[in-house]
């Protein structure tokens, strides 16, 4: 059902295409990251999702699964980049915790929200600024049930952040390198997916998010990211994620990411490694 | 007396320029034949993209690829001299959107690929360049 519905938004995006499709550098859209904004794996980066310049729209549509010893999370979606200047997206997370009640699977829509502020990460190489971008997640968990019984405090919330991203063309050996900083305001626990708020902080935290990667050719980004996050629920402790990623542009139009996770502790199950692949298709 | 000499000695030696010891970047491109190859080829399809043709409609090619290569033989530390306008000067009159600025890096990308320029020398060319785009993108 679930690839069904990323494949119909893949197709609108599609068919939408030939209108709309941009033409920005390679891989300056990033890959939709796991709440389906521009950015890496798991943080949303000032880059604006798709190949859309200032006078051009584009987008992007993603499906990524990652697989932990003990759960399976499953997040598809779709992006409009606004002329290099307003992102907005759509996603959904289904996320199987049948390893802590049989059968259970916690749910969650996601309407993200970006603003290029200024700053051009590839550009402007003789100047230290990065692109610098503010965003919004409004985040519905729609099987609240659970996460309310273990202590969250409501079943939605919105989490704002500031990104920077700068490109160093050349930075390291020749190579291109990426970092970006994310700080974001949030309440969240796994992402909204335990719910937001508990027993141990119902007000917004800022937590940083950073990412950094090497572009071994024009076609392969090698990276790293951490993702610190709140530590709402005293049933539930929760960790940073962080990742280690190769993402893989075969075509202009096609992104593969491939990476290894460490979620930490999830829902009472200590250690959460494994594997994420995600599939994104750019315009 | 001496003791004042030996940080100046060294102050000389970091500051004097040794090209037997590194090569300019100009000649790690491939000197005048490649960087000549890679401009003929970037224009030449910039020339017959219908997405960037229409700025290069009544120009005489030939005149903006020696440009171009004067240029980068300037910049790439060859030992050139740029005799061409300013860049924004160039361009002004085109109002050279966003996205053929993008198309023309992708093509000089795909013509330093094409003539075997190594990742790093492509890498640090485009970082020269990328600056430009403030005089060159007013569209």
């Amino acid at each position: 059902m679930r690839t069904w519905t990323g494949g119909a938004i893949a197709a609108l995006i599609l068919a939408a295409g030939p209108a709309s499709a941009g033409d920005r550098l390679l891989a300056t859209g990033g890959a939709q990251q796991v709440e389906g904004q521009g950015g890496g794996g798991v943080v949303p980066w000032a880059l604006i999702a798709g190949y859309g310049t200032r006078d051009q729209v584009g987008g992007s549509a993603f499906y990524t699964g990652v697989h932990t010893g003990d759960f399976d999370l499953g997040a598809y979606g779709a992006a409009v980049g606004i002329f290099d200047r307003v992102e907005l997206s759509y996603a959904k997370q289904d996320f199987d915790a049948g390893s802590v009640i049989p059968g259970l699977r916690l749910k969650m829509d996601i309407v993200g929200a970006k603003v290029r502020l200024f700053g051009d990460a590839v550009y402007d190489q003789d100047s230290p600024w990065p692109q610098v971008a503010l965003g919004a997640q409004y985040k519905r968990n729609t099987t609240m049930a659970i996460p309310s019984a273990i202590g969250a405090k409501s079943g939605s919330d919105t989490d704002f952040y500031v990104a920077a991203t700068k490109v160093w063309l050349a930075g390291f050996m020749g190579r291109n390198v990426l970092a970006n900083l994310t700080l974001r305001a949030t309440r969240a626990n796994q992402m909204g997916l335990l719910g937001f708020g508990g027993d141990r902080g119902d007000s917004r935290r800022i937590e940083p998010e950073a990412s950094l990667a090497v572009l071994l050719t024009d076609h392969l980004a090698l990276g790293i990211e951490n993702r610190w996050k709140p530590d709402n629920l005293s049933a539930f402790r929760e960790d940073a994620f962080g990742d280690v990623f190769l993402a893989w542009f075969p075509a202009r139009n096609v992104a593969i990411t491939g990476a290894y996770t460490s979620l930490g502790s999830i829902a009472g199950k200590k250690d959460q490694d494994g594997p994420y692949l995600s599939v994104q298709i750019t315009l | 007396m001496r003791t004042l000499w030996v940080p100046l000695l060294l102050l000389a030696a970091c500051a004097a320029p040794d090209p037997a010891a590194k090569p300019t970047l100009y000649e790690r491109l491939g000197g005048p034949p490649v960087v000549t190859r890679v401009v003929a080829e970037t224009i030449d399809r910039a020339a017959t993209d219908p997405r960037t043709s229409r700025s290069f409609k009544d120009v005489k090619l030939q005149h903006v690829k020696d440009m171009i290569v004067e240029q980068i033989c300037s910049l790439g530390g060859g030992g050139c001299k740029y005799t061409g306008d300013p860049m924004d000067k160039v361009h002004g009159p085109l109002r050279i959107k966003e996205s053929e600025m993008d198309l023309l890096v992708q093509f000089l990308r795909d013509a330093l690929d094409h003539n075997g320029v190594g990742q790093a020398e492509k890498n640090e060319l485009l970082r020269i360049l990328a600056p430009m785009k403030r005089d060159i993108v007013t569209g």
